[in-house]
């Protein structure tokens, strides 16, 4: 069963509102350059994680008629600054293709992908503002926009920490860890937290939400480093270490330097390397049992987030963060 | 009137604090321009505190820095237009950061919708002139109905 239909979430809706937001910006001409890449990218799918994740929080919080409002206005707004980070990054990465379709920047240039993804921000969060500036909201309603607009700022420091240790194999676990939850686990932490409070859930259970996503992004990250060491990412055209021969230092990475072997390896490969140079090193991290540590650590995160789902368990809805959790690990 | 340079050295000042130092963003008061000393000047016109000035210089900083460092992309040097996305995306973020912890987020709602058509604005490849002055008025209205 898929996700959405496990977590009784309508997809349609999601991608509908989605498409409202651009299609309802009166600054926009209907024949916009920016208009036709928005909506291009929304027509290409995607797994709506973040979203969904958003959802599922409000199901912790008071029922009542904040769905439309507040609750959706925070997926919508938190996919939009997912989608637009994802199209920066694409061009910091120099990648010609996502999920098989040329990038944004790869489809036009630059120059438009920096300010199409600029103006999905802004233009989220004017629309997430829409109810938001009334003058007679609490401090904690107002602020909840900008709050969630700010969380930028954690995924460039991610990016930050990746783009600086490239090649860095003496980075410590610490930093590793450090980067991947701000540039993965923080995201879907706040989207959990952001649903709780957009429906008024009791704070407690917001930060435990909040904990729970942060272990769940950090089992996520860390099995997609892993993943990245598999076979099977040579039938979607991804080579195997793809990550490494990029220079991106991951788990299995920094386990293999503790052998003094592989280590001394790994510390002669650079941008230049070969290929050949690559493929032999990586084979013998796939050897080693550094891939299957990392496996593992995925793993207590993992069991993290299961054990904050059980302390929730007085909530129906605790059942949906079990479902995430099997759907993250399957 | 001279232009209270103190007034933009202390909002320097206490923006450095806010910027980590991952980034390697430096700012520098020296590099205030014509725009920057007319909003100082527009501040002085309002009876609000020098901390509240501070904030609203601070927001006018970060976002106008934000918008430089997008619209100045070297695109033949791989690393410099990495540099400049991310300081740009950074120094967005970091506005709503600063605003919503120096509760001027009211800043942050009124100056949305100006801060989206200016980016399609940039996409279109306008000159950023219009942009300024057009921000500036932003702001000039902002400060009439709630320092007023």
């Amino acid at each position: 069963m898929k996700l959405d239909e496990a977590l009784h979430i309508d997809l349609g809706e999601i991608d509908h509102t989605l498409r409202t937001i651009v299609e309802s910006d009166p600054s926009l001409s209907h024949d916009s350059d920016i208009r036709k890449h928005v909506l291009r990218l929304i027509a290409a799918g995607g797994k709506r994680l973040r979203p969904m994740m958003v959802i599922v929080g409000s199901r912790f919080g008071k029922p009542g008629p904040h769905y439309k409002n507040s609750v959706l206005r925070a997926a919508a707004l938190l996919e939009y600054v997912h989608t637009a980070s994802l199209i920066h990054d694409d061009i910091i990465d120099q990648s010609e293709l996502r999920r098989g379709v040329p990038t944004l920047h790869a489809a036009t240039d630059v120059r438009s992908a920096v300010f199409t993804a600029n103006y999905m921000m802004a233009r989220a969060i004017e629309w997430a503002s829409a109810d938001a500036s009334d003058e007679d909201q609490s401090e904690m309603a107002a602020t909840r926009i900008p709050a969630l607009a700010s969380i930028v700022t954690e995924l460039c420091l991610g990016e930050y920490g990746q783009l600086r240790d490239r090649f860095n194999f003496k980075l410590s676990i610490e930093a590793y860890m450090d980067k991947t939850r701000r540039k993965t686990a923080l995201l879907m932490a706040h989207c959990l937290r952001a649903g709780a409070e957009a429906t008024y859930a009791n704070p407690y259970i917001g930060d435990k939400l909040f904990a729970f996503g942060e272990a769940l992004g950090m089992a996520f990250q860390i099995r997609d480093d892993v993943l990245d060491f598999a076979e099977s990412n040579l039938a979607i055209g991804k080579p195997t270490g793809a990550d490494l021969r990029n220079g991106i230092i991951t788990l299995p990475v920094l386990y293999a330097m503790e052998d003094p072997n592989l280590a001394s390896k790994l510390l002669l490969l650079s941008q230049q390397s070969s290929e050949s140079d690559m493929d032999e090193v990586i084979q013998l991290i796939k050897e080693s049992g550094a891939v299957d540590r990392a496996s593992s650590i995925a793993d207590t995160f993992t069991l993290q987030a299961r054990e904050l789902a059980v302390c929730l368990r007085d909530y129906p809805a605790s059942q949906d963060l079990l479902r995430l959790t099997d759907y993250f690990t399957a | 009137m001279a232009t209270d340079m103190k007034l933009l050295y202390d909002t320097i000042s206490m923006l450095r604090h806010h910027i980590e130092s991952d980034t390697a963003i430096t700012l520098d008061a020296e590099d205030a321009d014509e725009w920057m000393k007319d909003m100082i000047k527009l501040l002085h016109m309002y009876n609000i505190t020098a901390s509240r000035k501070m904030t609203l210089l601070g927001c006018y900083v970060l976002l106008r820095l934000a918008v430089r460092k997008h619209r100045e992309l070297a695109l033949h040097d791989n690393a410099a237009l990495t540099r400049s996305i991310l300081e740009g995306d950074y120094l967005f973020g970091l506005y709503y950061r600063f605003g919503v912890q120096r509760k001027e987020w009211k800043l942050l709602y009124h100056l949305a919708p100006f801060y989206k058509k200016m980016q399609i604005s940039l996409h279109e490849d306008k000159p950023l002139q219009p942009m300024l002055t057009e921000l500036r008025e932003e702001l000039h209205t902002y400060l009439e109905k709630h320092c007023a």
